[in-house]
């Protein structure tokens, strides 16, 4: 048999790898401002009076999730894949263009969202806030990157896939599947950044969430699975415990993920059929996640005297373990009763940090002590680091998500309790932030130490690195691949067959993944009983309309939800329980998952105008210890009324019954709009006094109130919610 | 005389079934008996302690019989301890049953011919618990999806219906007997001067921000003045701070925030400002008021 010789391709592994350490800080960083901001929540204001529009904490916070799900584990999981997948193959990737594309797209996109994002530029889609035209190079570079994945499969000289290359082959599929459906969108035009999602309301939701979870599922388990299958045997030695395993967890887990979607919406307005099936698949998850926990920590049966001894096994360990907690709270959370009580609180924060900490963070962590060495030569510059990094990282990640578990679950049962006369104990939802003030001081603690750890990382990394010698191509040499012989292959198992197929795999693991989504959105968008129309829920005024556009630039979603869920407690508390057919002119979903603040889809006409301006104003002013933030640029900036039509024009398209006429004379209804709530806002004195001033001071470039973004903002929040008000709920019409 | 448990298992074995013990024979509320009632906290450090001389001493005594046995003896003695407890050996023999693996000894009868990289796979079976795990959470899948879907088990809107209605029976109840209870009907001027003294204190707490200190008004109106826009008088003051304003004009609800008793409070005091002359007063709003 001729033995070829070949290169590995090193050089792209490294960019990965200083990628994923340079975006790592630069996440961490941004969560830990954010975490700061709960505990100081106008420190930028007291930097800068006034007030920094994109350091707010609305904005910043897509950013955090953003760099760390795609910037940080998207890098690593691209590392770990281009390193391991040429080893796994043996063959040097398909075409060393494609690997520089993806690299060097792939930092372009950050990039562009690292700008876009504090600018305003979002559709406030959870983990998919960038706007269309990142979303179309985020799609091209993800292509890329499966073209030279299975490209390096089809030239490759090891007969056989090893399980990692599944769970790569899964992720690729999945996350291009998720991802173009879920921003599908139209723009208002093809020259700016603004879009609509072409889904609405209930329907936004349901496609939202079944990405937003699968995108935990596909990005964040799956690729790390496969890491996990090729870092721990390596580093322990080991063999991988059970093949058979390997085998059923992997298709259990692809084809049970995607159907639980649903439980990130339990008792809201979504069908119950479809929150049903969400609760019963999250249910049957629990194995098939536990599946990788066990074959991974089994694999290191007999090497346990190790992990006492070598950081990076440390870090796998914590990693598998941290999967396994994470993946067992999961299912828990699923459950209506359980849900009933974590849903919209700290604990799901505590929750997904205990994932992307540990598991995602950790096992990052591992692979890098790991490679670094082994990519320049050279062993690691201290072990003594790599263990204090472990456990400082350790201890950051107990102190941050402990004091968040407490959080949620003391909050859930703040806002649940009643006097005994039927009034709520705690009905000021202020109260129930005070309590939970010191848990947001340990968890910005526990961030801290974390950080800490990473700058240990690079400094040991850094010193590494400087007294080894990068070796960018990697000489290996492997026989060439011969036909399979009709004799060799008669006693082959089927999935021994199919291991050796990677095109027909591929096509498997698409089917598996595409019916629960199919069986859930597909009747959600095409049968029309599941919304319950209301016939006075009319669309948003042209004011309105760009009142929202305001609320979803400024990131309101991230605090407040827009859902009041059918239990007493919030039917008291916020008002009369959302209906599905509410929303239908909703594009997007503003329905949130996470109250820092509370609700608001009842919020209309519950204040005054004057209310309203003030608290964006200065929200201290009117309650001493809330942790709202200052928005006092809504107040200065102007409105930009510019593309007003073009926005209807595209709502018009999306099915939001706007007429000609009502398009036509837009700028005069918001005009007569502007103008009253202007008149409202006359009724403060101090805001007269100051106005007045303002006016007098302004000369020829003052604009009126009327014309500024606040009023639009406040048009909107006037209409939440009050629709229904106007006509009986009884008769729901056709 | 052999060892069934080890002291490391049964000390905090004894120990935490003396805590629950405690904790359910203790009388305590809502709160855990120890914080109700601290001296059990006492009573438990105790206990533990007591557990822990025990072990000491009979670890003691042991080592003095010991001491007196001859060689043979010891020697003999020495097998049967090295033996491993019952019970370990019993949760060891579980664990590896439930695991169902190939020992390591033995893993070159179960190893593949693959080799990925360096990388080897065993061919262990599936954990049985793992397996039966899975079965077990399938079931518990069709068993929901058949009462949900199939058997119309109780909707998120029946459940809302239910916790409606035992929340008003409940509350019927608690009125029955309740005391001091205030609401729209019943509310009456108060003018003893602790309540006053409250009402001020709530109404500069909540209140000022729109009406002044004074009652002169601003954001909101004047208080001072016989004009009211919503009504005057302790009925339809206490209904308008407890209901809020014109929607979306004027107050918001205020019965969230603050107790009935406290609302009687704040609207008493706010009465105590008609007649006075503000430092800024706003000029009238609403209807003249008089008391029927």
């Amino acid at each position: 048999m001729e033995v070829q010789q070949f290169y590995y391709d090193n050089k792209i592994v490294k960019n990965f790898l200083y990628a994923t350490i340079f975006w790592g800080v630069i996440g961490m960083a941004v969560g830990l401002l954010l975490a700061f901001m709960f505990v100081f929540p106008n420190m930028i204001d007291e930097i800068f009076p006034g007030g920094v529009s994109w350091l707010s904490f609305g904005r910043l916070r897509p950013l955090h999730t953003n760099a760390v799900i795609f910037a940080f584990v998207g890098n690593a999981i691209f590392a770990g894949v281009y390193y391991s997948t040429q080893r796994l193959l043996k063959a040097r990737m398909y075409n060393d263009v494609l690997s520089k594309i993806n690299f060097w797209g792939w930092q372009a996109i950050i990039v562009a969202a690292a700008i876009t994002l504090p600018l305003g530029y979002s559709t406030s889609k959870e983990y998919a806030e960038l706007e269309w035209p990142i979303d179309i190079a985020i799609a091209v570079v993800w292509v890329v990157f499966g073209w030279n994945l299975i490209g390096t499969m089809v030239k490759r000289r090891q007969r056989h896939l090893y399980v990692a290359l599944w769970f790569y082959l899964a992720t690729f599929v999945t996350v291009a599947v998720l991802h173009i459906f879920n921003s599908l969108a139209l723009p208002v035009s093809l020259t700016g950044m603004k879009s609509y999602s072409v889904y609405a309301g209930v329907q936004d939701a349901l496609v939202q969430w079944w990405y937003g979870h699968n995108a935990v599922a596909f990005f964040l388990t799956t690729p790390f699975l496969g890491l996990m299958y090729y870092f721990v045997p390596k580093a322990a030695n080991r063999p991988v415990y059970s093949y058979r395993l390997s085998i059923i967890h992997f298709w259990s887990l692809i084809f049970i993920y995607i159907w639980a979607g649903p439980h990130h919406l339990l008792y809201t307005a979504l069908p119950e059929w479809a929150q049903n099936l969400g609760v019963a698949f999250s249910v049957m998850l629990l194995m098939p996640s536990w599946g990788g926990m066990i074959n991974g920590l089994l694999t290191l049966r007999g090497a346990w005297d190790k992990v006492r001894t070598d950081p990076v096994l440390k870090f796998m360990v914590v990693a598998l373990t941290g999967y396994g907690m994470a993946t067992f709270e999961g299912p828990l959370l699923s459950l209506k009763n359980v849900n009933a009580i974590g849903h919209f609180t700290d604990w799901i924060i505590a929750h997904v940090h205990v994932g992307a900490l540990a598991w995602n963070g950790f096992l990052a962590f591992g692979m890098i002590y790991w490679l670094i060495p082994r990519l320049v030569k050279t062993k690691l510059y201290s072990t003594k680091l790599a263990n204090l990094h472990f456990w400082i990282g350790t201890l950051g990640i107990i102190f941050y998500a402990l004091p968040l578990y407490v959080a949620g679950f003391t909050q859930a049962t703040m806002w649940k309790q009643f006097d005994p006369a039927g009034t709520l104990k705690y009905g000021n939802f202020l109260e129930t932030v005070t309590e939970i003030m010191p848990m947001y001081w340990m968890r910005a603690i526990g961030g801290t130490l974390y950080i800490a750890g990473m700058l240990i990382l690079i400094y040991n990394v850094y010193v590494t690195i400087r007294k080894g010698s990068a070796v960018e191509d990697e000489l290996a040499e492997a026989p060439a691949l011969k036909r399979v012989s009709k004799h060799r292959a008669a006693g082959e198992g089927w999935h021994t067959v199919l291991e050796r197929k990677p095109i027909k795999l591929t096509i498997y693991a698409t089917i598996a993944i595409l019916i629960g989504g199919i069986v859930q959105i597909v009747p959600t968008i095409m049968v029309k009983s599941n919304i319950p129309t209301l016939s006075s829920v009319k669309p948003y005024t042209p004011l309105e309309l760009e009142g929202r556009d305001i609320y979803i630039r400024e990131g309101c979603v991230g605090c407040h939800s827009q859902m009041v869920r059918p239990f007493r407690s919030e039917v008291e508390r916020y008002g009369e329980y959302s209906k599905a057919g509410e929303f239908v002119y909703d594009h997007p979903f503003l329905w949130g998952s996470k109250r820092t603040g509370p609700d608001l889809h009842r919020i209309g006409e519950k204040y005054s105008d004057t209310w309203h301006f003030n608290h964006m104003y200065d929200p201290q002013a009117m309650n001493q210890n809330s942790i709202m933030p200052t928005y006092q640029w809504l107040i200065r900036n102007p409105l930009d009324k510019s593309q007003t039509e073009e926005k209807m024009e595209v709502m018009v398209n999306l099915g939001v019954p706007y007429t000609e006429d009502e398009i036509a004379n837009a700028q005069q209804h918001m005009l007569e709009q502007g103008t009253q709530i202007e008149e409202n806002l006359y009724t403060d004195p101090d805001f007269v006094e100051a106005y007045e001033a303002d006016k007098a001071a302004g000369g020829d470039d003052f604009v009126e109130m009327r014309n500024r973004e606040i009023v639009a903002l406040i048009a909107y929040l006037q209409r939440l919610g009050t629709d229904i008000k106007v006509t009986d709920l009884e008769t729901p019409q056709n | 005389m052999r060892n069934t448990i080890p002291s490391w298992l049964r000390v905090p074995v004894v120990f935490f079934t003396l805590v629950l013990l405690v904790e359910y024979f203790v009388e305590s509320g809502d709160q855990p008996a120890f914080i109700e009632q601290p001296v059990v906290l006492l009573f438990l450090l105790l206990i533990l302690l007591v557990l822990i001389a025990i072990e000491a001493i009979s670890g003691s005594l042991k080592n003095i019989l010991y001491q007196s046995l001859d060689e043979a003896g010891k020697a003999r003695y020495d097998a049967k301890a090295n033996e491993e407890s019952k019970v370990v050996a019993w949760i060891k023999e579980t664990y590896k049953k439930s695991l169902g693996s190939k020992p390591i000894q033995e893993e070159h009868e179960i190893i593949l011919d693959h080799n990925y990289d360096g990388i080897k796979e065993l061919d262990n079976d599936l954990p049985p618990w793992w397996l039966y795990g899975f079965y077990a959470s399938i079931i518990f899948a069709a068993i929901y999806l058949v009462k949900y879907e199939i058997f119309d088990g109780e909707n998120q809107y029946d459940e809302l219906q239910t916790e409606l209605a035992e929340a008003k029976i409940a509350i019927e109840e608690y009125k029955k007997t309740a005391k001091n209870l205030v609401d729209v009907n019943t509310v009456e001027l108060l003018t003893e001067e602790s309540d006053l003294n409250a009402g001020k204190t709530i109404f500069e707490n909540n209140c000022v921000a729109c009406h002044m200190p004074d009652g002169g008004g601003g954001i909101g109106p004047n208080l001072t003045d016989e004009y009211w826009i919503l009504g005057g008088g302790i009925k339809n003051v206490f209904n308008t701070v407890s209901e809020g304003g014109r929607a979306g004009k004027g107050m918001v609800p205020w019965k969230n925030d603050l107790k009935p008793v406290e609302m009687a409070q704040v609207s008493s005091y706010v009465l105590q400002f008609q007649g006075t002359t503000p430092e800024k007063p706003k000029e009238a709003e609403g209807e003249i008021w008089k008391e029927e």
